[in-house]
């Protein structure tokens, strides 16, 4: 036994470790930038942190996932845990390299842990296999940072929203200690960004959701009577042809005399996509469109978006860097990274903007401006169409002669049945005044956004 | 040889049609087909060589040979993820081979444990690409010589800390297809009616281009005389990276080595001083390459590693398949400030 001290993170007996292992880390957070916080003193301590302490969550373990464990673990972070609904395709083995394919069917999250712990010794990944919605402000507040490689701009921004209600504000200051920083990179072909986001102080997902990519609609006329791309020939077939005429699926369904009215369409069902891709045949033929294959038929139904190994190699490798810089100090000038392979090679950072009355991150009380002889129908159609909210299915309530009053509500169908009146009623036939507050629900939030409803004359 | 004729035995299988669906989706089937008639050599199993390796199995090359004379150390195994926990000791090549494989049965994954130095100029000949990582200067200058007469690829690219970069010659006449996007009014455009509800976006049609580029050799590239006006001109807007590897690469062919952290005094004090002589004897201000870098390009920083492996991943990839524009020549990381950068270096 030695008598004197020992440098703990180096000892090779009690940790694993050998003497220079974290070396290259280290080497990182030992010296002073011209960046740093003044607060912030560089020093051994804080690479033990960083080794024994630091827990992090990653949400998704697909393509950003997989790298993002690789890279974090490899980095030196020990304490991990992974979240991911999912279980493995043999689609994912182009580039979730974490898995092969005698784990197609099992899930992401466990096999992805497995893997790391097996090869990185002292790192611990803890997996779950579920949806973050199934976890609380407790789960999410043990972490001190989240990285997210999520699939859904709606995960997102529930994921942005649940950090924000954790934020504790002493007599209107924010108190630092509650801020999570989030981690947020996305990827779509050769193309892909990370950003840096600290829940009440920088930009957060929703102050820029305009920045996202429209969701590729086409118009309905070009679909229904001037189709001029096999894309077109496609979503006739899905959109119009489908619902009419279900009953050609095959004859096995017919025989056992199941209700077949709203059998809906199953991208991953071959025998649907089959019929759909007939159908689409017959109209590219009907107007000389060449293009319709079964791949792109797929393609289309499922919203298939093209993924390659690289630029998730790429992307979840500026992931800790700027994880590091978010944690240890580096003051946070330039928060988005954008990546584009497509035309030569294009990075670009710079840094998003705060949205001074974001629905999220603001704390602005919301507004909604209607004349009292307005639909319901109107404000539905705000809160969904509005580049800044776009909401997927809001559930609208307000306090009524006292009581709460759901007012509509489409995700439980008794409830959207009954309600479903009320969207031809204008707010003044409901009973609202001016000045109330309507609260509303959504997928895109795990908090209630409430809204001002003033009237215009 | 790649030549724009189909190569034979190229049917696509349905297994891989469905494991390499989704890159299918994004640079088709020709180029696929291609990849799966490719072999290529990749020299240099540390942690750039690993995440190369990964990138073309799963991107599904033929053949892929890992090549690598050195052992597995402690330190070499840091940033790279294919190495079993306990196989110091072991070649590093033959050490990678296992998970290497296993990323993908259909490629066939060799190891091969010779020093490149030793290798006669038929062993390159059988590959349809080159790409060295941890390669002395004489070495790649060597290679590139021999392979892009014949229509080699080549590809050379190594990680020094924070700091990253690849360079690519695809000969004098590399051809190449691109998508480029034919922009078309549609006359619907005002048929929706008052109330256009969400952004519609139609995807453009398409049409593939034929294209070539051209490119000089690695020996070009890196002997760019800085003494003539235009060069000293465009001296501002050049990446510090394309002089920190001229420094790397000194330090390599004097230590036989890289920076190691175990000998940072020395090793600092020794690259100070050739970025002195270097920048001097081309007459450029060593004040282009502050001191700082110093301290940041010890050892190979595992997320760095999987930057510039993938866009080196990527350029492979193109190149095999002939498809998309390659970068000309080199691209420079900086894993402290995120910067990526394209730039030619050599005679245009």
């Amino acid at each position: 036994m030695a008598d004197g001290e020992e440098p703990m993170a180096l000892d090779v007996g009690s940790s694993g470790d050998w003497d220079g292992r974290w070396r290259h880390v280290q080497k990182f957070l030992e010296r002073s930038g011209p960046f740093t916080h003044p607060d912030f003193e560089p020093s051994e301590e804080t690479l033990q942190f960083l080794l024994e302490t630091c827990k992090i969550l990653v949400i998704g373990a697909g393509g950003l996932g997989c790298e993002l464990l690789k890279n974090l673990a490899l980095s030196g972070f020990r304490h991990i845990h992974v979240v991911d609904m999912d279980t493995i395709d043999v689609s994912n083995l182009n580039r979730q390299f974490l898995f092969r394919s005698k784990d197609v069917g099992h899930p992401k999250a466990e096999v992805a842990a497995d893997f790391i712990n097996s090869r990185v010794p002292g790192c611990h990944v803890v997996p779950h296999f579920k949806k973050i919605q199934e976890f609380d402000e407790s789960f999410y507040r043990q972490f001190h940072i989240i990285v997210c490689g999520l699939d859904s701009i709606i995960a997102r921004r529930w994921m942005n929203g649940m950090l924000l209600s954790l934020l504790v504000y002493d007599d209107g200051v924010l108190d630092p200690s509650s801020i999570i920083p989030l981690i947020d990179g996305g990827t779509e072909g050769f193309k892909g960004n990370a950003r840096v986001i600290l829940p009440g102080m920088t930009a957060c997902i929703d102050c820029t959701l305009e920045l996202y990519p429209p969701q590729i609609n086409f118009p309905m006329c070009t679909i229904a009577s001037m189709p001029r791309l096999p894309e077109h020939c496609i979503e006739y077939a899905r959109i119009l042809q489908w619902p009419k005429e279900n009953t050609s699926i095959p004859s096995l369904l017919v025989l056992m005399c199941l209700p077949l009215y709203g059998v809906a369409l199953d991208g991953d069902n071959p025998e649907h996509i089959h019929w759909v891709f007939q159908k689409s045949l017959e109209r590219a033929a009907e107007f000389n469109i060449i293009g319709v294959t079964y791949r792109l038929t797929q393609g289309v139904v499922k919203r298939i978006i093209p993924a390659v190994a690289s630029t998730n190699a790429v992307i979840a490798g500026t992931v800790p860097s700027r994880e590091n810089t978010a944690l240890f100090a580096y003051v946070p000038l330039n928060n988005y990274l954008v990546f584009n392979d497509v035309d030569g090679l294009y990075t670009y950072t710079f840094e998003a903007e705060r949205k001074e009355n974001c629905s999220a991150c603001s704390q602005v009380p919301q507004k909604l401006q209607f004349p009292p002889s307005a639909k319901l129908q109107e404000v539905l159609e705000y809160l969904t169409e509005n580049a800044s909210l776009q909401m997927k299915s809001p559930a609208i309530t307000a306090t009524l002669e006292g009581k709460n009053k759901t007012l509509y509500l489409q995700t439980v169908a008794s409830i959207e049945e009954k309600t479903r009146p009320n969207l031809c009623k204008t707010l003044k036939e409901l009973g609202l005044a001016d000045g109330q507050e309507l609260a509303v629900a959504d997928v895109t939030t795990p908090q209630t956004v409430l809204f001002k409803l003033n009237f215009t004359s | 040889m790649i030549d724009m004729i189909e190569k034979e035995d190229n049917v696509i299988t349905e297994e891989e049609a469905a494991q390499y669906d989704r890159q299918i989706r994004l640079w088709g089937l020709e180029a696929q087909k291609r990849l799966r008639g490719s072999r290529v050599l990749l020299v240099g199993l540390r942690g750039l060589g690993a995440e190369v390796a990964k990138n073309l199995i799963l991107a599904g090359v033929k053949g892929l040979t890992l090549l690598d004379h050195e052992q597995v150390t402690e330190e070499s195994r840091r940033a790279q993820f294919l190495i079993p926990v306990d196989a110091d000791g072991q070649n590093q090549a033959q050490a990678s081979l296992e998970r290497a494989q296993f990323l993908n049965p259909m490629v066939d994954v060799k190891a091969d444990t010779d020093q490149v130095e030793n290798k006669s100029d038929s062993f390159f000949l059988q590959f349809d690409a080159v790409c060295l990582t941890g390669c002395s200067r004489d070495v790649m200058v060597r290679v590139d010589q021999l392979c892009s007469s014949r229509n080699i690829k080549v590809f050379c690219g190594d990680i020094f800390g924070y700091h990253g970069y690849m360079f690519s010659d695809l000969g004098p006449e590399h051809h190449f297809v691109e998508e480029k996007v034919k922009i078309v009014k549609s006359s619907d455009e005002t048929n929706d009616g008052p109330k256009v509800k969400k952004p519609k976006v139609d995807p453009n049609e398409t049409t593939m281009v034929k294209k070539m580029a051209s490119f000089c050799s690695l020996k070009e590239a890196l002997e760019v005389d800085w003494t003539s006006e235009e060069a000293k001109a465009s001296l501002k807007r050049t990446p510090p990276g394309y002089f920190l590897l001229h420094v790397l690469l000194k330090f390599r062919t004097d230590k036989g080595r890289d920076p190691h952290p175990g000998s940072y005094a020395e090793d600092s004090c020794l690259l100070l001083q050739i970025r002195d002589d270097l920048l001097e004897a081309v007459d450029v201000n060593p004040e282009l390459l502050p001191d700082s870098f110093v301290s940041t390009c010890f050892s190979e920083m595992a997320p760095v590693c999987a930057v510039v492996g993938g866009v080196l991943g990527q350029e492979i990839v193109k190149a095999l398949s002939q498809r998309d524009a390659p970068h000309r020549n080199f691209f420079f990381f900086d894993g402290l400030k995120g910067s990526g950068v394209v730039d030619y270096f050599g005679n245009k």
